[in-house]
């Protein structure tokens, strides 16, 4: 499953940037441009805004996550509120916000917007196993030893954090390309001029009202979009399936089972 | 309990406060505001500054180190007035505009100028008598005169310009309401508006509307700002101009007071954008205003709609998940098993934009569709949580045992499934609104449903960010309340967990 996600996943990812020389393979939209050209721009745009608002919110939220978790401010309720309260803002709304001062329609807000709501949840992430591990024997071992707190976050608690964040990363990826479809279909994204699965989607699903399948307009875009989506989701999946102590028990039992 | 119920139920002040600040921050940087519309009032310098006043442009956002009051306005004015420069006349017009409030520290640096700048400043005062009904008002606007008249009025009269005789005279024209208790305040001029703006009410009765009018009367002959209630004016129209006066009182009050000591201090927090912000949404909340009833109404007539798409769309799709997810894991059937999951992902996957167009055709009218399309987009997470959390449980010894003493599997699956069920409901149940909200949006534009979402987009396109920050607000309270409602139900469903998770800990 992991090999598969995967497979999608770099399908994906490295894209050519420049699609203008491809035939019409897929028609044109409403102003005349090349729907194969636009879907690959666009699924530069949409990756490279989840990657960028996911590496951003994940990297500030396992700094601020590490830093309460191992501090004097661990035991602090209201920071755990705070943390909760902002995890719980709808990110359209901040997206919303973001949209409205912005003079030129960009990507940004939805950079924006997912980088400050998904820090709290990585954050609250590494904050609940970093306090779970200040009381593992190795972490009191490395204490007693006379390590610092930078040194025990970096060599005892991160790479314990990693599974977690990375799984909670990859399904944040999934999550951003679909509030980047909501937001452009809802008329808040880039707007017509920059290409985006979500745009495009929006304008043929608009055009297909009444047919229940429209052109390609609307299943190529769409298609990718889910396919993306539900890479990150089987990948997150995966991921967790990887690192989950319980998961591999069964897997090595099933291997001492059927040794193949 | 009580008590710690009460605290987490206090942990919404803060929380609002902050949400509110951030919000504030983001939305003070809309672009145009300061420039459009000026533009269109064309380039009168007065009337952007007068544009600007209203919409409290000219304030700093959240600290203002410096508040103005009426002596830095006023010796300001008077400064310019005194030097005779191009500008002065328009300075001259700002003090008459301060008036009276103005008058006790103009008086009492007059005598501190040369005679040359004494005379200018006398003589802009000249209005100023004249709108007071002094007796010999026109002595002040005549050269030779005006110095002497106003060193002998301030002889005369200095010692009526105090707070607690303006408070007495107040509450005389309060109760007797006659033309002469209402000419003592207007020889006073602007110096009694605080004092006046503190009695103004908002009328409830005709006996109000009296009281209201007569106080208003004195404003408008003060101020010079036409804005009175006639005498047969109803209770509706007499609480609107009063709301009014407000509103006026909001933008313009520290033209008419001192500040020093704790008033300076309050003032440095009050008299920002974020401050007179928060003011007006008090003064909107308390009802008085009449644009109280347009954002929140809007918000309260389109939340029922989200609410139900979001909250029935989370019941929804957790009922839905809870049977696959257990469906899952009783059969063991791999192939059945892998095909759920691969429906499952595959409806997670898909863009709201687009589920909720192929079900558009079925009909939106009872919001039954709409809420199966948000519920659908939620299946996959909780599905797949409820299914392992099972398949984990029913490989416990307890679980062994029970099945050991001759429980039926059937029995067991339910038991366990619908426990775990309810645990992870009331975990996942703060975490799934935000999402599910923006399901919502696109849920209500496609099927033209009158809800926040649409609201949301309009406010975008027009930067309302009034209708943003109540929006924000609003949300904001849902989810402390959401939270809130989730411990106490931890509480219920494991006596362990009592107290202590309530209690906050994690």
């Amino acid at each position: 499953m992991l090999a598969l996600a995967s497979f999608i996943g770099s399908a994906v990812v490295p894209m050519p940037s420049r699609g203008d020389a491809v035939g019409s393979v897929l028609g044109t939209d409403s102003s005349g441009r090349d729907v194969l050209a636009l879907l690959l721009h666009g699924g530069r745009a949409v990756l490279g805004t989840a990657i960028l608002a996911v590496f951003v919110a994940t990297i500030a939220g396992a700094f601020v996550g590490a830093l309460v978790g191992l501090s004097s401010l661990r035991r602090n309720r209201s920071l755990e509120r705070w943390l909760e309260a902002v995890d719980t803002f709808p990110a359209i709304v901040v997206v919303a916000l973001f949209r409205c001062i912005e003079e030129h329609p960009s990507n940004i807000p939805v950079i924006a917007a997912v980088a400050i709501v998904k820090w709290a949840e990585v954050a609250r992430i590494v904050r609940a196993e970093s306090l779970r591990l200040g009381q593992e024997d190795f972490v009191l071992a490395a204490r007693a030893l006379g390590a610092s707190k930078l040194s025990i976050a970096r060599r005892h608690v991160l790479p314990h954090v990693t599974a977690a964040v990375s799984v909670s990363a990859a399904l944040g990826i999934a999550s951003v390309v679909l509030l980047d479809t909501a937001v452009a279909f809802l008329g808040m994204g880039p707007g017509t001029d920059a290409a985006s699965w979500g745009e495009l989607l929006g304008e043929g699903l608009r055009s297909a009202a009444g047919r229940p399948l429209g052109g390609p307009l609307v299943w190529a875009p769409l298609g990718l979009l889910t396919a993306t989506v539900a890479a990150a989701y089987l990948f997150a999946d995966a991921l967790r399936d990887a690192q989950d102590p319980n998961a591999v028990r069964k897997q090595s039992a099933r291997a001492a089972r059927e040794p193949s | 309990m009580l008590s710690i119920l009460l605290r987490r139920l206090l942990w919404t002040i803060p929380t609002l406060g902050a949400v509110s600040i951030v919000t504030f921050l983001v939305l003070s940087y809309v672009p145009d505001a300061s420039e459009r519309k000026p533009r269109s009032l064309a380039t009168d310098g007065a009337a952007v500054a007068a544009y600007q006043r209203e919409h409290f442009l000219n304030l700093p956002r959240f600290v203002n180190t410096e508040p103005r009051d009426t002596r830095a306005l006023a010796s300001r004015a008077a400064d310019r007035v005194a030097k005779g420069d191009a500008d002065a006349d328009q300075a001259a017009r700002e003090l008459v505009r301060l008036g009276g409030a103005a008058l006790p520290h103009v008086l009492l640096t007059l005598g501190d100028r040369p005679s040359e700048e004494r005379l200018r400043v006398a003589l802009a005062l000249a209005p100023i008598a004249a709108r007071m009904g002094l007796t010999r008002a026109e002595d002040a606007a005549r050269p030779e005169l005006a110095v002497a008249f106003w060193t002998q009025f301030w002889t005369d009269r200095g010692v009526e310009f105090r707070r607690a005789s303006v408070r007495t005279a107040i509450e005389r024209l309060v109760r007797y309401r006659t033309v002469s208790r209402a000419q003592e305040l207007e020889e006073l001029d602007t110096y009694v508006v605080p004092a006046v703006m503190e009695k103004l009410e908002a009328p409830a009765t005709q006996a109000d509307v009296e009281v209201a009018r007569t106080l208003v009367e004195v404003l408008a002959h003060t101020t010079e700002r036409d804005d009175r209630i006639d005498a047969d004016a109803s209770v509706e129209d007499a609480r609107a101009t009063v709301a009014r006066w407000h509103e006026w009182w909001l933008v313009y009050e520290t033209d008419f007071i001192t500040l020093d000591g704790t008033t300076l201090v309050s003032a440095m927090v009050r008299e920002t954008r974020y401050g007179k912000w928060a003011a007006g949404a008090a003064l909107d909340l308390s009802g008085a205003s009449p644009r109280a009833d347009e954002t929140y109404a809007r918000i309260v007539r389109a939340a029922p709609t989200t609410a139900t798409l979001v909250f029935g769309g989370i019941l929804l799709g957790y009922a839905i998940a809870v049977a696959l997810g257990t469906f899952a894991a009783a059969m063991k059937q791999r192939t059945l098993d892998i095909g759920l999951g691969a429906v499952v992902v595959a409806l997670h996957a898909l863009p709201a934009a687009a589920l909720a167009l192929f079900a558009h055709p079925l009909g939106g009218a009872a919001l039954v569709v709409p809420t199966l399309v948000v519920a659908i987009g939620l299946v996959a997470g909780p599905a797949r949580h409820q299914k392992s959390a099972l398949v984990n449980v029913l490989h416990r010894d307890y679980v062994k045992a029970t099945r050991a003493r001759g429980a039926s599997r059937l029995r067991v699956i339910v038991r366990q499934g619908l426990r775990h069920a309810l645990f992870s409901i009331a975990t996942l149940i703060t975490v799934e609104p935000p999402i599910a909200l923006g399901t919502a949006f696109v849920v209500e534009a496609v099927f033209g449903l009158d809800g926040l979402g649409r609201l949301t987009v309009e406010a975008v396109e027009t930067r309302d960010t009034s209708f943003l920050m109540a929006l924000a607000l609003a949300l904001a309270l849902a989810a402390t309340v959401r939270v809130f409602i989730v411990d106490l139900l931890y509480g219920v469903l494991d006596p362990r967990l009592r107290g202590r998770v309530i209690g906050g800990a994690s």
